[in-house]
This record gives C-alpha cells, structure tokens and sequence, in this order.
C-alpha cells in the first residue's frame, strides 16, 4: 500500500495525464484483472457487443411511439416509468429507476447529469460526447435556449422549460410531442421518427419516416 | 467536494458540439475500459459512487483536459491501488512487457459463455436496483416548501452548488434510495429519502436569469432539504 500511498502525492502534484499508449495500459489493466480473478475477456466483449448491437435508442424510441398510440401504456408510463418501459423487456444496468416527462404544447423538458454524466444505458445506449461535455452540463442550468440554439432548435418565450438534473440515480426520459400528419402510422413507422435527442429534450421527433 | 466537476451554472465553456452518428465507442480500449468498469462492479470492488469521487479528485487540469473513457483509466488505477489490489507500478510494469496484438475492434459475445460472462450479463440487463425499504417516513410531500442546506464538504456529496441554499417545491418523491456519500466513506447501503425538488430560474440565477421561462428540477435526499419558512421568496 506504501507505492500507492506514494503514487496518489506524486498526482496530487502533478496534473494526470493520458498515457501515450492508451490502448496498451487498458489492455495490461483488464489482464491484471483477469489474473486477479475478478474478470473475464468474454465478459467485457459481451459487454461491448451488447453496447454494440442491441442497446441503443431504439428502445426509447419504442417507448414514446407506445405512448404516443396507447393510452391506457401511456397513463402506466406517467404512474410508474421503470414499470411500464420494463413492460416492453428494456431494464438494466443505469435504468432501474425511470421518470418520463410528458412535452406539452406550454412545457419542455430536457434532462442533465450537471455532475458527471447519468444516462439510461439500457433504454438509450451510450451517452454522446455532448452530453458528457462541460459546455453542455454547465449552460444548461442556466441557459437552456441557448443550448438550445446550439442544437438548431429555438422555443418561444412563453413555452417553460423544464430542466431536470439527474443528480441521485433517478432517470429520465423525454416524451416528445407527436408529430402532426402522422395519424396513419405504425408504432413501429413511429419510432423510427423518434430521435435520440427528442428523448433527451435537445430536438425534436422527425416530421416523416426516413424511409419515405 | 466544490470541485471542477460541480459544473451546473459556470461560464464561458463554449458552444455544444454536437457530432454527427456518432459511434458507442470511438476506440476499441474505451469499450474495454466501459467493461472494466461494470466488471470492478459486478465483482464487488467498488460502488459507482467511488468511481465518481476518485474522477471528482483528479484536478482541474486533468478534469478539463481529458476525454470520458480517460477519466475512467484513472478513475480505476486510483480506485484499484487505493483498495490494494493493482497497483500502478504493475500495470506499468505490464505495458513495459508489450505483448499483445492490437485490440479486436467490435467483438463479438461468445457461444458459449463463462459463467462470469454469464453474470456480468445478466447484470447488464437486470440491473442494480438502488432503492431500499426505509422505516422512517418522508418528511415531504410533493408540494412542499423546502430549502436546502448551505454545506461545502470537502468530501463526495449529490447536492450540486448551484441548488445550495435555495427555495425550491419538491414535485416528485422518489422512494429511499441508497446514499451515495455512505458508498464512498464505506458505510454500505444507507437509504435515504430522495425528492425531484423544482428551482425558478430567478432563484438561482437572479436578475441574470436568462430571458424566457425556464426551471430547474435537481434529485436531492432527504438530508440535503430542510423545510422553508412561510415568508420565504423562491
């Protein structure tokens, strides 16, 4: 314990910085584990292909175009979220405790991790470079119209936005309003509407399917 | 701790850069470290709180000056040798052997997988409630009036400093959920009630206020709310 008693000084001292040869000091660091019996190589890349393949913004997508053609789902979704997005298989790791947050004509919501960056991973996937960046944690709070604009997106003066800071390990998911002249769609046409960012409260669903 | 991660409210970081189709990872070792960490988890070396504070410790320079997945490799040579089970001089030590081939890019899940693997999976996909039965009852209910405290510990803590000492309505009760500041000081699962609290723009920024109505919700516990006096303006 003495070299790393050692070792955490010497990086009080002295700013951290990235190894030159990042990929091979993760490398060493997962086989030191692997040795110490505390992981295996499979386990991490059926973590990745998960990540990879399956876990993405579909799912969310899913969610809101329920909400949007079941009204009787999107009641449960109001009363209890982690329930009834449990109820179409997506729970996990970073989505145990799920609150959606209904757009209306006069309200938006957008959601933040001010300090670190919570995300759903299981209903969302990955959190974008954006939402982890300082810029957008720290002016959100504060300027959300701005952020706003950053993302091409400009919301009249009267509509509230409603800013929600995922500081405990509470989630959030934003349900877009539904898009006019899509009366005649699917759920599944409708989720392909539903954006990454929509649900995240930064823009807005598509207006048409992308297929068409 | 009032440290450069604390962000909510602080200026002059610039535009939102937003990058379009964006990959899950941009590398093949930041899928490996996303591993790592769920791994160090799942196998009961840390909590996620832990990985927070030690990342809350790394300095201002270094907090700025690196990407997610970076602060992770730190987070997780502190966290490792601090609990005396990898220590940095190995992992040196290991890089200076330099064996192995480049990391496989967008690996595939096993057939046939390890029980371990098996776990981690079903981790994965199941998840790690947070919240706990708690005997005490909520002191609030949504609609209530509650200010919260004015505190600066030098230590881990939920309570961002932009919402300290501020009027607020509590909107939502969230249950118990376990504390993170007893994660970090090793004092295991210690729920506490957790409320969504509402802040108008005005209370926190003032006349600064940006222009159009907007306000904050930020998840707060129990312990960092007390009830408002009546005269109180939010």
């Amino acid at each position: 314990m003495s070299d790393a008693h050692e070792h955490e000084h010497e990086h009080d001292d002295h700013p951290w910085s990235p190894p030159s040869d990042i990929e091979a000091r993760v490398r060493a660091l997962e086989s030191l584990l692997v040795e110490k019996g505390l992981t295996t190589h499979d386990a991490i890349d059926t973590l990745i292909a998960a990540f990879e393949n399956d876990l993405g913004p579909m799912h969310g997508a899913r969610v809101v175009a329920k909400a949007w053609t079941d009204p009787s789902y999107r009641e449960r979704l109001a009363r209890d979220g982690t329930s009834a997005i449990a109820e179409l298989g997506y729970r996990g790791l970073q989505t145990e405790h799920v609150t959606a947050l209904f757009n209306t004509p006069k309200d938006h919501h957008m959601w933040v991790c001010t300090l670190c960056s919570c995300y759903p991973w299981t209903l969302l996937g990955i959190p974008p470079v954006w939402f982890k960046s300082p810029a957008y944690r720290a002016k959100v709070v504060s300027h959300p119209r701005e952020v706003l604009r950053d993302f091409g997106v400009e919301l009249d003066s009267d509509v509230t936005i409603h800013v929600w800071d995922t500081s405990a390990e509470q989630r959030y998911i934003v349900i877009p309003e539904r898009p006019p002249g899509t009366e005649g769609l699917s759920e599944v046409e409708l989720s392909e509407l539903v954006t990454r960012d929509s649900m995240i409260g930064t823009g807005f669903p598509l207006q048409r399917s992308p297929r068409s | 701790m009032d440290g450069i991660h604390d962000l909510g409210g602080r200026h002059g970081l610039g535009r939102v850069l937003v990058e379009a189709d964006e990959p899950p990872f941009h590398a093949p070792w930041e899928g490996r470290m996303h591993g790592i960490a769920v791994t160090c988890q799942v196998s009961g070396v840390n909590y996620t709180a832990e990985q927070r504070s030690a990342i809350e410790n790394m300095g201002y320079a270094a907090y700025l000056g690196t990407s997610y997945y970076e602060k992770w490799l730190y987070a997780y040579e502190t966290l490792l040798a601090k609990k005396g089970l990898i220590t940095r001089e190995q992992i040196d030590r290991r890089v200076a052997e330099g064996s192995a081939a480049p990391m496989v890019a967008h690996p595939v899940e096993p057939a046939n997988l390890t029980p371990y693997a098996s776990k981690l999976k079903a981790v994965l996909y199941g998840g790690t409630p947070h919240d706990r039965p708690l005997q005490r009852a909520p002191k609030f209910a949504p609609g209530d009036r509650v200010r919260t405290l004015n505190r600066h510990p030098t230590t881990h803590t939920r309570l961002p400093a932009y919402v300290r000492d501020k009027v607020g309505v509590v909107m939502i009760y969230h249950g118990a959920h376990c504390h993170p500041e007893a994660h970090v000081e090793g004092r295991g699962d210690v729920p506490e009630h957790l409320y969504a609290v509402r802040f108008e723009a005005t209370t926190l920024w003032g006349p600064d206020a940006e222009a159009g109505a907007s306000v904050v919700c930020a998840d707060l516990f129990e312990d960092y709310l007390a009830a408002a006096e009546g005269a109180d303006h939010e």
